[in-house]
């Protein structure tokens, strides 16, 4: 039996037709970057931290370097 | 502490003649699902396969010995003063008339931006750069703006007397050359950018470094990722700076479909508003590139008067017409402490107040280009009756 240590192409197979459906849509509006899907991202993970603000960066190593 | 690019994208597209042409060239993007869905297979998300193909792409075309896939075109130059070890009090010479990343990246690794005036090129002027040469100076970080190569015979030969290296800000300049030599080459390190603008760009941030010094390529090798030699060792401390492999595919695609299309067609479109607009007295153009030199136009520029009047009323025919950049980077808050008494900018000042760039890309036919002229043409024809 195998047993691997993560299982990223499961979570992608199954939603695929989300994630490509929602690239196009990105793609059409040319908001690639600091556009509207993160802004709601951002709202909706200040919701569940309960935090008033929170930004988008490019990855946790940046937002402890900027902090 | 609003995200402003949200509105500004949804202004911008709006406009018929826009310079954001993105919703055209994604418009089918099957090619590139079809990629991501194999790349989902190898689960090699960051610095994977696609990524190495694009460091080889950008090696052919720059001819250079190494490239390495990067977070932006910005990190590009911060990592290549980074692997200089500036220290306090070091000085980098560049120019004021540029994108702030370019001065960002000296003063976040450490140095100190020393700004020289530009040309009617819009490049650094390369006869007031000896003056400015102190024993601090550790780097000259030359801006090839707008996808002009800078004058690389006289910045070669300072750079060899004095022994300082280039760093070139070839973010504008992808498939430029400078008599036959490709923009990126010419000093220690290259920086490209695939920001969604550029002439190759990404589905966000992305960038690649050229070099063909080893040593120096060693360096940026670790410091993009954590300093890392193998999973478990860490030999310097470094950062965070990977290229995606779903942007390295985006860039992959663009450079093998698109880009020998966009360059020309972007070269053709200038070259057309170039002999249309020459003749108006109104209007002036900066100094074009030779024939032995090639300018990609990544923005094209042209000098005017009554510049916001003109950019105003281009706006309101649905021209996106856009000043880059009102406020050069001399004049910013942030560029305060940096400013040492008696800086005097004249030409840079001088241009700020009189240059536009106009639309140019790929997707423009005859008739759009001609739109533009007409409407400049009337405006100056009608220019006090026009409010």
């Amino acid at each position: 039996m195998k047993i691997p240590f993560i299982n990223l192409k499961k979570n992608f197979i199954n939603n695929k037709k989300i994630f490509f459906k929602a690239i196009s849509k990105v793609g059409k509006s040319g908001d690639f970057i600091l556009g509207k899907e993160l802004f709601l991202f951002e709202k909706k993970v200040s919701k569940i931290l309960k935090v008033k603000y929170c930004l988008g960066v490019g990855n946790g190593t940046d937002a402890l370097f900027l902090a | 502490m609003k995200n402003f690019l949200i509105k500004q994208y949804q202004k911008d597209i709006k406009k018929k003649i826009s310079h954001n042409y993105l919703p055209y060239q994604f418009k089918n993007s099957s090619q590139i699902f079809k990629k991501i869905k194999l790349l989902i297979k190898n689960c090699d998300f960051t610095l994977g396969k696609e990524v190495i193909t694009l460091e080889n792409n950008f090696k052919k075309l720059t001819k250079t010995k190494y490239a390495f896939g990067v977070g932006s075109g910005t990190d590009a130059m911060f990592l290549s003063l980074r692997a200089l070890d500036l220290k306090k009090g070091d000085e980098v010479i560049t120019t004021s008339f540029t994108f702030y990343s370019t001065v960002s990246a000296i003063v976040t690794a450490g140095g100190t931006p020393v700004f020289i005036d530009i040309g009617n090129d819009l490049n650094i002027n390369p006869d007031l750069i000896e003056k400015k040469i102190t024993k601090k100076t550790k780097a000259l970080l030359i801006v090839h703006w707008a996808g002009k190569v800078c004058d690389m015979e006289k910045i070669l030969k300072i750079s060899k007397k004095y022994k300082i290296p280039i760093i070139e800000d070839a973010c504008h300049a992808i498939g430029a050359s400078f008599k036959n030599k490709s923009a990126g080459s010419f000093g220690l390190s290259g920086c490209f950018s695939f920001h969604p603008l550029k002439n190759i760009n990404v589905w966000g941030d992305g960038g690649v470094l050229c070099t063909n010094n080893k040593a120096f390529a060693k360096k940026i090798y670790l410091l993009r990722n954590h300093g890392l030699v193998s999973r478990n060792r860490c030999k310097i401390f470094g950062y965070n700076s990977r290229l995606d492999t779903i942007q390295a595919i985006v860039a992959n695609y663009i450079f093998k479909n698109r880009l020998k299309i966009i360059t020309k067609k972007r070269i053709l479109n200038s070259n057309y508003l170039d002999e249309k607009l020459k003749n108006n007295k109104d209007i002036s153009l900066p100094v074009r590139s030779d024939k032995n030199s090639k300018e990609v136009f990544h923005l094209y520029h042209i000098f005017c008067k009554k510049q916001k009047k003109l950019v105003a009323y281009l706006n309101k025919k649905g021209i996106d017409a856009k000043i880059h950049y009102p406020i050069p980077v001399h004049k910013q808050q942030a560029a305060k402490k940096y400013i040492k008494k008696g800086l005097n900018l004249v030409n840079t000042d001088r241009i700020v107040r009189k240059i536009i760039s106009l639309p140019v890309h790929e997707y423009f036919k005859i008739k759009d280009l001609d739109f533009i002229i007409e409407s400049i043409n009337f405006f100056y024809k009608n220019e006090n009756s026009i409010h």
